[in-house]
């Protein structure tokens, strides 16, 4: 039986190895000299650029007197990612930077360019104020790498007075989708008006929806956990179903590879086609708010393929924001990443100014977004979070997809919807892709639908 | 008795020796000097990069963490699993001989024609006409010709009104064309520059060789087949040489226009190695196909060095 005495030295030696932790941990106090933090983000449209400065910068430059944030753009996801990989190769690199999901950041990781803000999450208490499903899904190998800045799931936009005018209601189930699909196009109409010229990558949005849709949570959460094999029949049947919407020219009439995706919005916004099957990233000042001024429109579940299944929203995490390990101001970093997850009261305050490009997937109360907000949004965005609380949210490629699985399958997606790749052969590629990232620990944390 | 005058030195002979070796010393070290700036650039930008992807072919590598070396497994990998690989360097080959004959005949009789012109004036007008399109950013080109292929709001809207129906192609949808049509607006941009180097060449040919053929009795086709076809080939090998080179590394406007899509339709190598090193994380297997490609190319210049050594006058 150990003495007392001895169990007070190990309470004291636990308690001093504890503040130890505490105290090697930089924390943001005033600094010294001036401290720029340079912060690289994806956006470069002016509407954006302007929200961000002014409800996310100048309020944290403000409670942090002596830090000052500079941003550095980059045109999207690809001039992102290769931005940030030639300069953190080359040893300087931005002290935070955007990518886009959690599937992005393994490999800096893998390469120790990236901070472990693991003990930040536990003494910051980012573990209550994230969403539990939000913050395993931005897990990589059980370690916080990066923050869940944003948080999207896929709909079925819609234009309300054309589907009133026609009298042609929201569809529920997938032979409701075919139906309608075909009730429109009898009117000359085109059906999903999305364009992939400019955006292969978009195809990942089908692939994503046809998983939730077809398997369901449950089902799509054991094919990407390596439980079910991509080659199983019901994921073909999943393919399969694109293949019939595209077959039917729900897709412009087979056209969308030859339209680009701004164009594809002018289509929906000019009221040439009715549907669109997009993300909450909609809500983004330059699109549906641009293009559709002219008619109502709103946005609805998109339904489910299978009968029996429960509806489960494909959600993902659109946005993280990491601080390169090399940063010489550590502490002001960290400051600069709480401040989008510390306080849910204030992240909500500039949703909707800042719609769809920095709204973090976290606990947010009933009252917290303002009432300005759009209420289609808000609708949304309330759903969106309780699915994740309530374990039946669905999956997005670029958040629960390992990253190269995710490139073969919508690098491929042409090729099978134009009859040159087979369905079977599609899926054994994936299958090959997704063992050999398995094999070397690449599988993203996928959350546990409710249920499992 | 003074010899210096009949430029016979008069120092002696071990100086003699050291003066011949300082001369030609000198005289091959400051053509090297003043080409070193130039060959610094060179080296940095050009060769050091080059060196280097040929370096990292050999290794696997995501671009982030420490490579591991492979040897040629890359190599291995482009000639036997890529499907994607043949598909398109089917298509540069494609692009390659469109590029050689629709821009170059065109640019050539086109430029042989405005040659013919009598009016300065006129011929300026023509040139400047001609030649504007090769002064176009490749993104403006590719947004013109995205919105005259567009298939709700382009030419196929005003085709279809009427009884070129039939005409109302899927430009950039169709599988089977669409590569005939990025390379169609990139024709487009490219024959008015061949036509003004044609042009220039047609101006250094002495006019007397025209006179005495017409004195002998030639018409137009027999002057143009034996007088300006042989007078011009040492132009045509310079843009055919350019062309090749020019259409296994294209990518601009298929970047900008389909993406290598519909379903790698319009793919081809310089657009599959951006695709690779990218979309995929493999910079690694992306420096692999670019090998490949260079030492295609590669072939082709040392052919055109052979047969010019052989006397063919290319």
């Amino acid at each position: 039986m150990p003495s007392l005495a001895s169990i007070h030295r190990a309470i004291a030696a636990c308690a001093l190895a504890v503040l130890a932790t505490g105290a090697a941990l930089p924390v943001y106090a005033n600094p010294a000299a001036p401290v720029t933090l340079n912060w690289v983000v994806e956006f470069t449209d002016a509407p954006t650029t302007q929200a961000v400065t002014k409800y996310i910068i100048q309020p944290f430059e403000k409670a942090h007197p002596g830090v000052t944030i500079k941003l550095i753009q980059q045109n999207g996801a690809q001039a992102l990612d290769r931005y940030l990989k030639t300069s953190l190769a080359a040893g300087s690199g931005p002290d935070i930077f955007d990518e886009n999901g959690p599937s992005w950041i393994p490999p800096f990781a893998d390469a120790g360019q990236v901070l472990d803000l693991t003990p930040y999450a536990k003494k910051l208490g980012w573990q209550k104020t994230i969403v539990p499903w939000a913050y395993q899904a931005s897990l990589y190998r059980g370690r916080m790498y990066a923050i869940p800045s944003e948080f999207e799931g896929l709909h079925l936009w819609y234009n309300a007075d054309l589907m009133a005018k026609n009298g042609w209601k929201l569809p529920k189930t997938f032979d409701d989708l075919v139906k309608l699909g075909t009730d429109i196009q009898s009117k000359g109409l085109q059906v999903f008006g999305n364009g992939f010229s400019d955006c292969k990558p978009c195809w990942e949005w089908w692939v994503s929806y046809a998983l939730t849709a077809d398997l369901g949570n449950v089902g799509a959460y054991k094919v990407l956990t390596g439980k079910t094999p991509w080659t199983d029949p019901h994921v073909a049947d999943a393919i399969n179903k694109i293949k019939l919407l595209w077959d039917k020219g729900f897709m412009l009439s087979k056209q969308a590879p030859g339209v680009s995706f701004n164009d594809g919005w002018g289509l929906w916004g000019s009221g040439k086609a009715v549907l669109r099957m997009e993300g909450t990233w909609g809500f983004s000042p330059g699109l549906a708010y641009n293009y559709a001024k002219s008619f109502k429109w709103n946005i609805a579940p998109l339904p489910m393929w299978q009968k029996g299944l429960r509806y489960s929203i494909p959600i993902g995490i659109g946005e993280v924001d990491a601080i390169n390990a090399h940063t010489a101001h550590p502490a002001e970093a960290v400051a600069f990443i709480d401040w989008f997850v510390g306080n849910p009261k204030r992240a909500a305050s500039w949703a909707d100014k800042i719609i769809s490009t920095f709204g973090p997937p976290l606990n947010y109360g009933p009252n917290d977004y303002p009432r300005t907000m759009d209420p289609r949004f808000r609708s949304v965005i309330n759903q969106l979070t309780q699915s994740m609380r309530d374990g039946t949210a669905g999956y997005v490629a670029w958040s629960s997809w390992p990253a190269k699985t995710e490139a073969y399958m919508w690098g491929n997606m042409e090729q099978v919807l134009e009859g040159k790749m087979s369905v079977a052969a599609y899926l054994k590629g994936t299958q090959d892709v997704f063992n050999q990232e398995k094999a070397a620990g690449k599988l993203p944390v996928v959350p546990k639908p409710a249920g499992m | 008795m003074n010899r210096v005058g009949q430029g016979v030195s008069v120092l002696r002979p071990a100086s003699e020796a050291a003066a011949r070796r300082r001369r030609p010393a000198r005289r091959w070290l400051v053509p090297w000097l003043f080409a070193l700036p130039a060959l610094s650039i060179h080296v940095l930008v050009v060769a050091g990069p080059s060196l280097a992807t040929f370096a990292l072919s050999l290794f696997n590598w995501n671009g982030l963490t420490v490579g591991s070396f492979v040897g040629l497994d890359n190599f291995v990998y482009v000639f036997t699993k890529d499907s994607t690989f043949p598909v398109a360097l089917a298509n540069n080959l494609k692009w390659t001989l469109i590029a050689l004959t629709v821009p170059v005949l065109l640019g050539l009789i086109v430029a042989v024609l405005v040659r013919s012109i009598r009016s300065g004036g006129v011929q300026v007008a023509y040139r400047t006409i001609f030649f504007v399109p090769s002064t176009i950013a490749g993104v403006v080109v590719a947004r013109i010709w995205q919105w005259i292929y567009h298939p709700f709001y382009g030419i196929n809207e005003l085709l279809m009104t009427g009884p070129l129906s039939f005409l109302a192609l899927g430009w950039l949808t169709d599988p089977n064309i669409v590569l005939y049509s990025v390379a169609l607006a990139d024709n487009w941009r490219v024959w008015g520059f061949l036509m003004v180097v044609f042009l220039a060449a047609l101006h250094q040919i002495d006019p007397a060789l025209y006179e005495a053929a017409q004195v002998e009795g030639a018409n137009r086709w027999q002057i143009f087949r034996y007088i300006t076809v042989p007078s011009l080939r040492p132009t045509i090998v310079f843009v055919i040489l350019n062309g090749i080179i020019g259409s296994f590394l294209v990518i601009e406007l298929i970047y900008l226009m389909t993406l290598g899509g519909p379903g790698n339709a319009s793919q081809v190598l310089s657009m599959w190695i951006y695709q690779q090193a990218v979309f995929n994380f493999q910079p690694d297997y992306a420096s692999a196909i670019a090998v490949v490609t260079t030492l295609m190319l590669s072939v082709v210049i040392a052919g055109f060095v052979i047969l010019r050594k052989r006397g063919w006058e290319v």
